[in-house]
């Protein structure tokens, strides 16, 4: 029998098992696919509605475009992951879409990043294409130090993180977390960097408190959520001189912290949302 | 609240009655990071968890 929801994971975190309370107190028939332990196969319909939960964006995004040929609505769907997942894919679509983000440089080895070096003004953040977390994300201050990131970032085996996006550094100590799901902002807060770091990310310790949505925010949020193609999206805004300007987009969100600051049922949210669509 | 054995230590490790196949466990005694596989049969076993890679995240 069909199920209504899949919930596919590879890592399950307390999101996931949020999630599926939510799913079973709302009556939903759910299936919990680790995408490390099962074959896929096209064609196999196991639910009307995949919720893409795994951790690693590639696993996401094949599982993704898998149930999507097959027919199923994926939540979100492989194509909003992929650009989501990578930074460089991302900035391309939002540039496109005219939605502001922090100048960004980005060199494909390390001779064009030494070359840029001459083209950029300290401090910047330099960071890889794919990643989350904050991991490899560093605040350059000088010359000495960015010639240190690029040696550090050449004796990595993968392309991507031989990559560099390097964008000017926005001061401040913290960022808004919007937090989009379908057509409505479910809400926002503020990340600060913990005591000792200056990068503001949960799984950094960073610290969060509900913050306010004005309507541009609301307006951009939905805009970026809409360029990426995304139904469940997380944004991150840095606040600058009284503009907003968008730093990244998440295709497969963490809500812990946001929870914690807005006591907003974010699970319960999003089944909620799964329930409407299975009712169209 | 099931008892297994870490692997790596040969200690004990409670795992919550809540727990979900491909979960992660830090083993206190130890300091190992753990992962609950779950077999066809629904045998529960731990074994050193998958290490972080490049693309993991949100």
């Amino acid at each position: 029998m069909t199920a209504d929801v899949e919930l596919i994971i590879d890592v399950p975190r307390l999101e996931e098992k949020l999630i599926l309370e939510e799913l079973g107190k709302l009556g939903l028939k759910f299936k919990l696919t680790n995408a490390k332990y099962t074959p896929l196969v096209w064609g196999e319909r196991p639910a009307e509605v995949s919720l893409i939960r795994a951790v690693s964006m590639q696993r996401a995004a094949y599982c993704a475009a898998i149930r999507e040929a097959s027919g199923i609505r994926a939540i979100n769907s492989a194509e909003a992951i992929v650009v989501a997942g990578d930074k460089i894919l991302t900035l391309s679509r939002l540039w496109r879409a005219g939605i502001p983000f922090p100048e960004t440089l980005i060199a494909l080895n390390s001779e064009a990043a030494e070359r840029a070096e001459k083209m950029i003004e300290f401090p910047v953040i330099d960071k890889p294409p794919i990643g989350s977390w904050g991991r490899l994300v560093t605040l350059v201050r000088d010359p000495q130090s960015f010639k240190s990131v690029i040696e550090h970032r050449e004796l990595y085996q993968s392309q991507a993180l031989k990559t560099h996006l390097i964008q000017r550094y926005v001061d401040g100590g913290r960022d808004l977390r919007v937090l989009v799901l379908g057509e409505e902002v479910l809400g926002v807060i503020w990340r600060s960097a913990a005591s000792g770091d200056w990068r503001s990310n949960v799984a950094r310790g960073g610290l969060v408190e509900v913050a306010e949505l004005d309507e541009e925010l609301r307006e951009l949020a939905l805009k970026t959520s809409s360029v990426m193609g995304g139904e469940f999206i997380a944004i991150d805004v840095f606040r600058e001189n009284g503009r907003y300007l968008v730093n990244e987009v998440n295709g497969v969100p963490e809500f812990k912290g946001f929870m914690e600051a807005t006591r907003i049922n974010v699970p319960r949210k999003l089944a909620e949302y799964i329930r409407s669509i299975l009712r169209r | 609240m099931p008892v297994l054995k870490c692997p790596i230590c040969g200690g004990d490790v409670e795992v919550p009655d809540d727990a979900l196949p491909g979960e992660f466990f830090e083993h206190d005694e130890c300091g190992s990071q753990l992962e609950l596989e779950v077999d066809e049969n629904g045998e529960m076993r731990l074994k050193q968890a998958e290490e972080i890679s490049e693309d993991w995240g949100e």
